[in-house]
């Protein structure tokens, strides 16, 4: 999936401006601008063309509701940001009760399996927490001493939640390179991080 | 918060900046194009294609084939009158009609309505006048409101509100939603004319309760429209407190205002005020009418604000149960369920864990983006007691604010509540009703009764 970012970022600045006006159409354009992204990053996670739906409208709602008072600089980032957490709260919700092992996030490639992480909150729910914000910046920060590529990969993998597959194909490598790559991104991260007392 | 949910929040609190360069990076090189991909991908195509327009001409027009609308284009989910029911009262609180100078067709006209039983208007998506269907429901004000919104271009308005052009006198109205009848009562009154430049304007959430009033002084210039007496739940956001959690937001407060004027007439508005970044002490704002229309514009050169307070989450807490099976010491399991929200944050029931001495939970305060609240030195914490205190939450000073929060347990400002084995299964239950305060201060929030007392303990044995 290619996103004119261009474009969209131009909108993004319209969008904001109707919503800030209360101009309830705007709605409408929300989906036809963002749709395809979010769509995107919430079918990653999902995989599930309802759920996915559902999400997307929440999407919207949510937006509806948060600007105002926000002023998002970049509303891609903003109304993905929403998607990521929704599709993350309906895939919890999904599959706690089940236990369902069967499918996982790319983000346990970066926390480790969930037997890993059931025995980190149970041998203490708080010790060793780092706040979010403050693992985000280090991240970043790394990400930031990255060649373009590299960052462009981890941000599309793990923010967009993008498989190998996909990955391959808009970057123009074999599935094998892109596991590659990020194998050896998250190895230079995890020693990132150890070195700033994160991990 | 886990691991995963903390690398998860991380991830995707990644700077914006960043997230545009990745989505915008094409590379340099493009494959060449598969000549004989493209041409059978055509080919099924044209014959998909085909076999859509002789369907469409065999079919689309014969009586009783039943297109529903879905308007998914709207983005929102749309049940057509088959799929839901909705029995209730409700009662018509008002009409907003939106002007669009360059087409006269497409002025909007909002409906909205507000029915007591939540789970009632939510499942009522199509609203039905005399035998025919008038729209669905656009939104809600937000999942847990009890008003909903329904919207028409000025051509496909009801009658009942809309006629040629001008609104009707509003009389009650029989609705039926799937044949059941409902009664729409009129809003009472008439919005009386715009009042203009009040001399002093004082800002306080609807509820009293602990919370300080605002004052703001200078400039300013308020207009308004006054509302029915009917009330919405107001929530008051602490200007100095948001700044702090996260710089990048500009927004001060929001929430339901009461504003007094100087021969003691009150009148309460929705709104929310702007505090600029740059010079604090400017303060900009928007006040609307509970529809959403704005209605003023403020502007004053200072604010005033006392930032220990406390705030009345909601009123009214839906019921919450959860329940998972029996497990043993040691083991947990991770959920992501809503427990209750409000003043524009959300409570999330994060995961459950059985320890030596009892089960524990953990929790999370999430914000509108539904990202985590997080601040410097700042957090949340909802505790429980039973033989001994365990403790949830996340912060990075989490001990200076367990050992406050403690000797607030000590001191009987309860915050949580605890629950035990029953059988094979556990629940987690908060009662609908159950007065919820949230109080803020400079370290910490905290959960308990109005009058300090504990949330309550759950007796499952």
């Amino acid at each position: 999936m290619s996103v004119n970012v261009t474009e969209t970022t131009g909108k993004g600045t319209e969008l904001v401006a109707r919503l800030w006006n209360r101009d309830e159409t705007v709605l409408a354009d929300l989906a036809g601008t963002l749709g395809k992204l979010c769509g995107h990053i919430a079918m990653n996670v999902l995989h599930s063309r309802e759920d996915t739906e559902e999400v997307l409208n929440d999407t919207w709602l949510r937006i509806w509701e948060s600007i105002p008072p926000n002023r998002p600089g970049s509303l891609a980032a903003y109304a993905g940001r929403i998607t990521r957490n929704l599709a993350l709260n309906r895939y919890r919700h999904d599959h706690a009760a089940r236990r369902d092992r069967d499918r996982s996030t790319p983000m346990e490639e970066l926390t480790g399996t969930p037997e890993e992480e059931a025995f980190f909150l149970v041998r203490d729910p708080v010790a060793g927490e780092v706040e979010a914000a403050e693992l985000s910046a280090a991240i970043a920060d790394f990400l930031r001493t990255l060649p373009k590529e590299d960052r462009v990969l981890f941000v599309r993998r793990y923010w967009r939640m993008d498989g190998p597959d996909r990955l391959a194909e808009e970057m123009h490598m074999t599935p094998g390179h892109v596991r590659v790559k990020l194998h050896r991104i998250r190895e230079r991260l995890k020693k990132y991080l150890e070195g700033r007392g994160l991990l | 918060m886990t691991r995963e949910e903390k690398w998860w929040h991380a991830i995707g609190m990644l700077p914006d900046d960043m997230i545009e360069e990745a989505l915008a990076w094409v590379p340099e090189s493009r494959p060449k194009p598969n000549l004989r991909k493209i041409m059978l991908i055509t080919a099924v195509a044209v014959v998909l294609l085909s076999f859509v327009g002789w369907a469409a001409k065999e079919w689309l027009f014969v009586p009783g084939f039943g297109i529903v609308p879905t308007y998914t284009d709207m983005g929102v989910n749309v049940y057509t009158t088959e799929e839901r029911t909705a029995v209730g009262q409700y009662t018509l609180e008002g009409i907003v009609f939106t002007e669009n100078e360059a087409d006269s067709e497409e002025n909007r006209l909002m409906l909205w309505l507000y029915c007591q039983d939540q789970e009632a208007l939510q499942e009522l998506p199509n609203l039905w006048v005399n035998g025919e269907r008038y729209g669905f429901l656009f939104f809600r004000r937000n999942p847990n409101s009890s008003l909903g919104c329904y919207t028409y271009t000025r051509k496909h308005a009801p009658d009942f509100v809309w006629d040629n052009g001008e609104a009707l006198p509003l009389e009650p109205i029989s609705v039926t939603a799937e044949g059941t009848v409902v009664t729409i009562q009129p809003m009472k009154g008439t919005p009386p004319e715009p009042v203009g430049e009040p001399v002093e304007v004082q800002l306080s959430p609807a509820e009293s309760g602990a919370i300080e009033q605002i004052r703001l002084t200078g400039e300013k210039y308020v207009s308004f429209l006054p509302l029915t007496d009917n009330v919405v739940m107001g929530n008051l956001h602490d200007p100095d407190a948001l700044l702090a959690r996260n710089d990048a937001w500009d927004m001060a407060a929001r929430g339901e205002f009461t504003i007094r004027y100087e021969d003691g007439t009150e009148s309460s508005l929705m709104g929310f005020l702007s505090m600029d970044n740059a010079d604090p002490q400017r303060v900009t704002g928007v006040l609307s009418d509970r529809y959403d229309r704005p209605v003023s514009a403020i502007a004053m050169d200072s604010v005033s604000v006392k930032l220990d307070y406390s705030m009345r989450l909601s009123e009214d807490v839906p019921a919450f149960t959860y329940a998972f099976p029996l497990m043993e010491v040691g083991e947990s399991l991770s959920c992501s369920e809503r427990m209750w929200s409000g003043a524009g944050l959300e409570l999330w029931l994060t995961s459950v864990y059985r320890t030596e001495i009892g089960m524990g939970y953990t929790t999370e305060l999430r914000n509108l983006t539904g990202d985590p609240m997080i601040t410097d030195g700042n957090g949340f914490c909802l505790f429980y007691a039973g033989e001994g205190i365990v403790r949830n939450g996340y912060n990075t000073d989490e001990h200076e604010l367990f050992q406050r929060s403690c000797t607030e347990i000590d001191g009987e400002l309860h915050t949580g509540r605890s629950f035990s084995p029953k059988g094979e299964e556990y629940a987690l239950t908060l009662e609908a009703g159950d007065p919820v305060i949230l109080v803020l201060d400079e370290v910490t929030y905290t959960y308990a009764h109005p009058d300090g007392t504990p949330l309550g303990e759950i007796e499952l044995d």
